[in-house]
């Protein structure tokens, strides 16, 4: 212990953009056509791969720290920070372009469960081929198979091809083989959200398990709360620069305040929020957290009534068998409950121009403190069923409040939610044998 | 960047530094030999899933050099016809084919194979040569299925063994019914010799003229997708640069040792010397062309290395 794990000095990764070329019209892709040739050798005589510009871009730049054998250490940061870059190098999987980085020990890495999982070999065989790409020896995994197959609770079919697997039953197979990985140091991406949520939690216990075991772990992840839980120490990106580094709520906290949205803002237009995710089409157009009277609020009082206005917008597309979903997660990052069109009192949804959506929550029996909604808009007609997706939409704050009408407002509580539960004395059990 | 000071740990063998690639990469072959079970696995792994959900399955390996010997022997040795050391057409050309599918057969996947295995490459670090060396080794099992398809040919062809055609004769001479074909046996000028112990030695400068051009082509295949359409192409003008379809004693004496320059040309020769005992030893051609190969094959192999940390941005 005291030792060093890793070490990264000025640690810096270049890229340089291509830009793509803006011809829409039938002239110009076929001008492009004919000439593109001759410009892209002209590049190569350059000495300049083709399709890059000369626009320099650092992913990461000037990133110095170090680990210490046995620690944990997360890594944060929106999309874009430099968290993958960073990962991607210490890996090895791409250079730097600048400073050094030293790891001691035996290094293994998991970017993304069940890579080289080919669908044409059994599930015995992927086993094999993805444990020894993951970096462990036949016979380590030979030692481990019953283990690492009764983990991921796929017995029956372990000598089927996987592409006869669900991709459920793909992906536990895959986590289970990465559980089982036994490095000294340990470098991991995201992997924790995969699976349904039985699966998922055992994933994360797995993964305390690996954590407390006095193994180095560089721990990349988008969810706060299991940071929080697993990390000694969290790493701050942004930018591709290093912002801070220290104890994981402080870092956490500041983190969610930077990237947090005022809960002054009542009314949010999401045609252009930042918080889409990739490759969503822009439906979602506004959202809006009203009180009881249908004015913009955006506090509530425990046990008040709050409403959320949801505003679509297909344009001339019809969008059948849709609903809509809300994510209501706390400061930590912790989904407190979702609300949804499905399931709840409206059926399948049709999208169609211009919609608006309410939702009443009439008791809102949050615990006092800052929230924030995280808006889907999904179909079963898409792929994936995603059509639309904008985390951290909206914020709004739940404020204290006599809710339990002793006729003081009570200002803390533990839990996530406040329950108007009812205590009895039961006279009959007076007796005192 | 200065190396700060930093104490020497037990551990010291499994320091790994990371730094911007240098213009010379050290190849690293260790690192290759220590990942031995995963070039294992990824061999195994091409061959499992390469006649997958076919009818044929593994004749394929079979038909295709058969019927391009058909072919062959019908256009080359019967309407044009070619010379071929006194052998006939059909065995000639397939003795040629058999390192010949081998190396274009593995040039086609190799060049290929960065790209088609481009996931893994962006999300998992182990020595990318492993990619390449798998895809020409997986090839292996093709080859000696055809080279099994030999064995028919040299039956039907009446294949001379020194050691038993004292015998044969013999026993031809006083059975006039086999006659015809001892004679035929016996005056063949093609027989299986003491060559054939070669053999080994030809595959493996087989596999290293294949490596040694793929290596090239992989890598710049990442960066230059050209190189999927120039490979086609090449592959067809290069089989006639070849001693397939005619032996190298047909050419001009200068163009001879020249044409060793090809990798694969020595080792095709060699092919027929070790497995039909042609006379021409192919000493000076096989030197020529192993020397070209081990230029390409050390070239290559820094070129690999220098790209290879790019290969997960590009490709």
């Amino acid at each position: 212990m005291g030792e060093n794990a890793i070490e990264v000095h000025g640690l810096g990764k270049k890229f340089y953009i291509g830009q793509a070329e803006k011809q829409t019209d039938m002239m110009g892709i076929i001008r492009n056509a004919i000439t593109g040739p001759f410009r892209r050798m002209a590049s190569l005589m350059r000495n300049q791969l083709p399709e890059a510009a000369d626009i320099e871009f650092w992913a990461m730049r000037d990133i110095t720290f170090e680990v210490k054998q046995g620690e944990v250490l997360g890594v944060i940061g929106r999309n874009g920070s430099g968290k993958s870059t960073l990962l991607k190098t210490l890996t090895g999987i791409s250079a730097p372009s600048e400073g050094i980085a030293r790891i001691y020990g035996r290094v293994g890495s998991l970017l993304e469960v069940g890579t080289g999982f080919h669908p044409e070999l059994t599930g015995r065989e992927n086993i094999f081929m993805n444990g020894t790409l993951l970096g462990m020896k036949t016979s380590e995994i030979r030692k481990h198979f019953d283990e690492i197959v009764a983990f991921s609770g796929v017995e029956q079919f372990i000598d089927t091809p996987v592409k006869r697997f669900s991709s459920g039953m793909q992906v536990r197979l895959a986590f289970s083989v990465a559980a089982h990985l036994d490095p000294e140091v340990l470098l991991v991406d995201e992997v924790l959200s995969v699976g349904d949520a039985e699966f998922r939690r055992r994933s994360m216990s797995k993964m305390q398990e690996i954590t407390s075991q006095g193994r180095t772990v560089l721990l990349v992840s988008h969810n706060m709360a299991s940071i929080q839980h697993l990390s000694n120490r969290v790493m701050l990106l942004d930018a591709g620069k290093m912002l801070m580094i220290g104890e994981p709520t402080k870092i956490v906290s500041e983190y969610l305040k930077r990237t947090h949205i005022a809960p002054a803002e009542a009314s949010v237009d999401l045609t252009e929020h930042e918080g889409r995710a990739d490759g969503s089409t822009p439906i979602l157009s506004r959202i809006r957290i009203l009180d009881a009277a249908g004015e913009a609020d955006s506090a509530v009082p425990v046990g008040g009534t709050i409403k959320f206005e949801i505003t679509i917008d297909t344009g001339e597309q019809v969008v059948k068998n849709a609903w809509l979903v809300i994510a209501v997660m706390d400061a930590n990052d912790v989904r407190v409950t979702t609300l949804r069109t499905l399931n709840q009192n409206m059926d399948s949804l049709t999208f169609h121009g211009q919609q608006k959506y309410t939702c009443t929550w009439p008791d809102c029996n949050l615990a006092p403190g800052e929230y924030r909604l995280d808006i889907e808009a999904m179909s079963s007609m898409t792929q994936g069923k995603v059509l639309d997706s904008v985390s951290r939409a909206v914020a709004f704050e739940v404020t204290p409040s006599d809710y339990f009408g002793i006729g003081r407002v009570i200002r803390r509580g533990s839990g996530l939610i406040w329950v108007k539960a009812n205590w009895e004395l039961d006279p009959t059990a007076l007796a005192i044998s | 960047m200065a190396t700060s000071s930093t104490p020497q740990r037990p551990d010291a063998q499994y320091v790994k530094i990371i730094e911007p690639p240098k213009a010379f990469q050290p190849l690293n072959l260790l690192e290759l030999w220590q990942q031995r079970e995963l070039l294992f696995l990824f061999t195994l792994r091409d061959v499992k899933i390469r006649y997958k959900q076919t009818v044929l399955g593994i004749l394929w390996a079979v038909i295709q050099p058969f019927i391009t010997m058909i072919v062959f022997s019908f256009v080359f040795g019967r309407i044009a016809r070619m010379p071929s050391d006194g052998i006939p057409y059909p065995l000639f050309s397939y003795v040629g084919l058999l390192p010949w599918n081998f190396f274009s057969n593995g040039l086609n996947k190799a060049a290929a194979v960065l790209v088609t295995n481009s996931q893994m490459i962006r999300k998992i670090y182990f020595p990318r040569m492993i990619l390449p060396i798998s895809a020409i080794l997986s090839g292996m099992v093709d080859f000696l299925i055809s080279f099994a398809m030999l064995g028919v040919l040299y039956i039907y062809y009446g294949i001379n063994t020194p050691h038993v055609t004292a015998g044969l004769k013999a026993y031809a001479l006083s059975n006039p019914v086999f006659a015809e074909s001892a004679f035929r046996a016996v005056t063949a000028n093609y027989e299986i010799t003491a060559n054939i112990v070669w053999l080994p030695v030809l595959l493996l400068l087989a596999f290293l003229s294949a490596l040694s051009v793929s290596l090239w082509l992989s890598a710049l295949n990442v960066a230059f997708r050209d190189v999927g359409y120039a490979l086609n192409f090449a592959l067809r003008m290069l089989l006639y640069l070849t001693p397939v379809i005619y032996p190298v004693s047909a050419l001009p004496e200068p163009l001879k040792l020249i044409s060793a320059l090809n990798p694969i040309t020595g080792v095709v020769e060699g092919f027929r010397w070790a497995m039909l005992g042609v006379d021409s030893a192919p000493g000076p051609l096989l030197l020529v062309s192993t020397a070209a190969t081990l230029f390409l094959l050390v070239t290559g192999a820094y070129y690999f290395r220098k790209t290879e940390a790019t290969f997960a941005d590009l490709v």
